[in-house]
């Protein structure tokens, strides 16, 4: 072996040595945890990971997070934890998959293959010796469209993604009140409604992110929002709906006594509030007021507006409310 | 010439298959991979009085565990069930566990005093969501079904019914892995 040789063997093993050191380095003690929570969905939100919502699984979850670092664990093992109890849609950049990698690949192709069939049809046509039929020139013409007329169509559908996360919400609340909020994430409503804390029209997206705390349990940011809701000129329908979730919160939390006078001015707001009935009449059974339920949950049976799936369920609180009567 | 009909023709239908199993699964929430893994060892607390539960002590019998919470609407939905179940199997052979997920334990305690109890039924409690992290669970109710070896061999997603029940502990009395059963879950 020639001197230049060894030399550039040694290089060589010197730097595979410095590269392999500082990934070892890097495995554990540099680990982020809201960069590895930024890569988990959060499983009972949608569109945000666990670094940016605040619901309790969330926050249970990045706790499992600083535990696992803590151990020692390499982001990708941190990962991997995860995705072998949820399975692996909960990474936000899930491992490659061959079958993702084709449906991207097939439109290209397509594409690709629909464009060389029509730049040979030309060219069998325009051949003055060649056989170019007429019906087999309107085939091969058939198939270079249908090629391209299918990788258009299923690769537009991947290129118009729905919107990312974090990028600008562009709906404007005063000239879209009808604007679709179901792709908007929490963080997102609370970044618009800092801008536009004290317009009426604001209410809608702020009940629209008021419910999601509620149905996430998450109560503090709630009510937080409902309060703000009542705060800026609700419509009674919009002040009866947060004056009785307010309402449940409070029962929820032993407040029984405040939960009634907020259940009481949300059906002062609007007589027709079915929900707040609804939880009127739990806490009224609760209390042993069981006969003060009944006319509500008789109301609530004859109510059109109400889903006929719930039937059942009122009917046996009602049960319950004339038994203990 | 016909090799190039074949090639379109073949795309397309490779195409087609690659997207109807892509939007079969868009209609559920994934399969759980714990199908198969032995349960983990982790301490519940009683929902109501002291002591704790461990899953995985139940060798020899087939444990049904629940997570419930007071907020989720089909939970209440699916009560009757587990309570009907836990009295029906009476603690032979099959234990009811109830997780109360990510709830306050006032209002678990109000739940139960409005739907039931049963005698044969633990109601525990899930601190840190910690046992619902371990389950993977997705939204509630979730009910997982794991064997007498300490294996999960079964999930129902969404609101479970009676004969349900009694169909995937039967399925595991006979040694087969009933699996998943997919559904709706309550997810804000």
């Amino acid at each position: 072996m020639t001197a230049r040789k060894v030399l550039s063997w040694s290089f060589t093993l010197a730097a595979v040595a410095v590269l392999g050191w500082g990934m070892l380095a890097a495995s554990s003690a540099d680990v982020d945890p809201l960069a590895v929570g930024d890569k988990i969905a959060c499983p009972k939100c949608e569109g945000e990971s666990i670094a940016s919502s605040q619901t309790p699984t969330a926050r249970a979850m990045m706790e499992v997070v600083d535990e696992r670092i803590g151990e020692g664990l390499t982001e990708r093992e941190i990962l991997d934890w995860f995705a072998a109890r949820y399975g692996p849609d909960i990474l936000l950049e899930p491992p490659l998959d061959l079958g993702g990698v084709a449906l991207w690949a097939v439109p290209v192709v397509a594409v690709a293959g629909g464009a060389f069939l029509a730049f040979r049809a030309a060219r069998v046509r325009r051949r003055p010796d060649g056989p170019a039929s007429s019906g087999r020139y309107s085939l091969v013409v058939l198939g270079a469209g249908a090629l391209v007329l299918t990788g258009l169509a299923f690769g537009i559908g991947q290129f118009v993604q729905p919107r990312a996360p974090g990028s600008a919400v562009s709906g404007n609340l005063e000239i879209d009140p009808n604007q679709d909020l179901d792709g908007v994430t929490n963080a997102e409503m609370e970044a618009v409604l800092e801008q536009f804390a004290d317009i009426p029209e604001a209410n809608r997206m702020r009940l629209a992110l008021a419910r999601r705390y509620f149905e996430e349990g998450d109560y503090s940011r709630a009510v937080a929002q409902f309060q703000l809701v009542l705060g800026n000129d609700p419509t009674p329908v919009e002040a009866s709906e947060a004056l009785g979730r307010i309402g449940w919160i409070l029962f929820a939390n032993g407040e029984a006594s405040a939960a009634e006078v907020a259940y009481l001015q949300a059906l002062d707001a609007l007589a027709t509030n079915s929900e707040a009935k609804w939880f009127y009449a739990i806490l009224l059974v609760e209390e042993d007021r069981g006969a003060e339920a009944v006319p509500l949950l008789e109301a609530l049976l004859d109510d059109e507006s109400v889903p006929a799936e719930v039937d059942d369920e009122i009917e046996r609180l009602l049960e319950t409310a004339r038994s203990g009567s | 010439m016909r090799r190039w009909t074949w090639l379109v023709i073949g795309i397309v239908v490779v195409f087609a298959g690659f997207m109807a199993g892509r939007l079969d699964l868009a209609e559920t929430i994934p399969e759980s991979p714990l199908i198969g893994s032995p349960v983990t060892d982790m301490d519940l607390p009683f929902l109501e009085g002291p002591g704790t539960v461990t899953l995985a002590d139940f060798h020899g019998s087939i444990v049904v565990a629940n997570f419930w919470a007071s907020w989720c609407t089909p939970c209440r939905e699916e009560h009757p069930a587990f309570v009907a179940a836990a009295d029906l199997y009476g603690g032979d052979g099959v234990q009811f566990v109830a997780i109360n997920h990510e709830d306050t334990e006032a209002a678990a305690i109000r739940f139960l005093d409005t739907y039931g109890r049963s005698d044969h039924q633990l109601v525990v409690r899930d601190p840190g969501s910690r046992a619902g992290i371990e389950f993977g669970v997705f939204g509630l109710p979730e009910t997982f079904f794991i064997d007498g070896d300490g294996v999960i061999v079964g999930r129902v997603a969404g609101a479970i019914d009676l004969p349900i029940l009694v169909d995937f502990i039967t399925q595991i009395q006979q040694g087969t892995t009933p699996g998943e059963r997919p559904g709706t879950v309550y997810r804000p």
